[in-house]
């Protein structure tokens, strides 16, 4: 399943793209879709995508709609309903979108050109539940700048310190840095697994922003895998922003 | 003055504090989600889901 198909949600005008190639037993990475402008008016990032019903780059949407990068869905493929046409040209913009949704390149917020509201780069201790379903007590938010202070949707990659091997090449090991000192037990060496990347509701599943960040090189590191996974833009051997 | 106190101590004045005490907590009560945070909150049970299987994947439980 090729990245740019769309899907409606049980025919209601809330469909989602599809922002990864998606193929059997893997994880598809969808994003978010809505008619409602409510989170363009916070200032997430989105892409307007206007109705198609014929021709090669038929969408299948219903009404002029808004998909969200910064809502970021990871599901298994054979969880994914019929889908029903292709974003077409309009795939090009959402890549665009979601580099900058995911802050590719913007650092952490320590990074003193972002204002201290900023969570980019924020070690958060999880909910309960959250961290029972993802095996995973802490999470990384890696949200862009200016939207990840309005706490609503994040973009999250969980820490996973439980594992006896990688999945993917898309699995990131990372070994003996500072932010270790998050967990409460020494720690070896952690997994961060770029395709279980996804979105939550900042007051449903985020009970405290520890002091803790990640280290501008892992973040480095994360930003070209998300490049890779995602297929955008890549950041420029210098660790910049290679837009 | 004594008249005042006679008020403070009636048996309406002591009614009102929960009363007060109950709008404040029907204040703190949290608004009704939108239509799209419902929609995300049931389809993040499939994310819940994917992340599972995959995470199993690396434990080596799948």
């Amino acid at each position: 399943m090729p990245s740019g198909s769309t899907w409606l949600n049980r025919d209601k005008p809330r469909p989602f793209a599809l922002a990864t190639q998606a193929a059997e037993r893997s994880l598809a990475t969808l994003v978010y879709g809505s008619t409602r402008e409510t989170e363009k008016h916070r200032g997430a990032g989105w892409v307007q995508v206007r109705p198609l019903r014929e021709g090669l780059n038929r969408n299948g949407l219903l009404k002029p709609t808004y998909f969200y990068p910064g809502t970021l869905l990871p599901v298994l493929h054979e969880r994914l309903p019929p889908h029903t046409g292709f974003l077409g040209k309009s795939l090009g913009e959402l890549r665009v979108a979601l580099r900058a949704a995911l802050g590719i390149g913007c650092g952490s917020c320590l990074n003193e050109r972002v204002p201290a509201t900023t969570h980019r780069g924020r070690i958060v201790a999880l909910s309960a539940a959250l961290a029972a379903d993802v095996s995973a007590s802490f999470a990384v938010i890696l949200t862009e700048p200016g939207y990840s202070a309005q706490r609503k949707y994040q973009i999250i990659l969980p820490i996973v310190t439980a594992f006896a091997r990688t999945a993917s090449r898309h699995d990131l090991l990372v070994s003996a840095c500072g932010w270790f000192r998050v967990f409460s037990s020494p720690v070896d060496g952690v997994l961060l697994p770029i395709p279980i990347i996804q979105s939550i509701w900042h007051d449903d599943d985020i009970v405290r922003e520890t002091e803790h960040v990640l280290d501008d090189e892992t973040l480095r590191e994360i930003d070209r895998r998300l490049c890779d996974y995602f297929s955008l833009a890549p950041v420029d051997a210098e660790g910049g922003d290679g837009r | 003055l004594p008249g005042e106190e006679e008020s403070m101590r009636s048996p309406t004045r002591r009614l009102r504090m929960p009363a007060v005490q109950a709008i404040g907590l029907r204040r703190q009560v949290r608004p009704k989600p939108s239509p799209d945070l419902r929609v995300f909150r049931e389809m993040s049970k499939l994310s819940r889901e994917a992340t599972r299987a995959y995470i199993d994947g690396l434990i080596g439980t799948a």
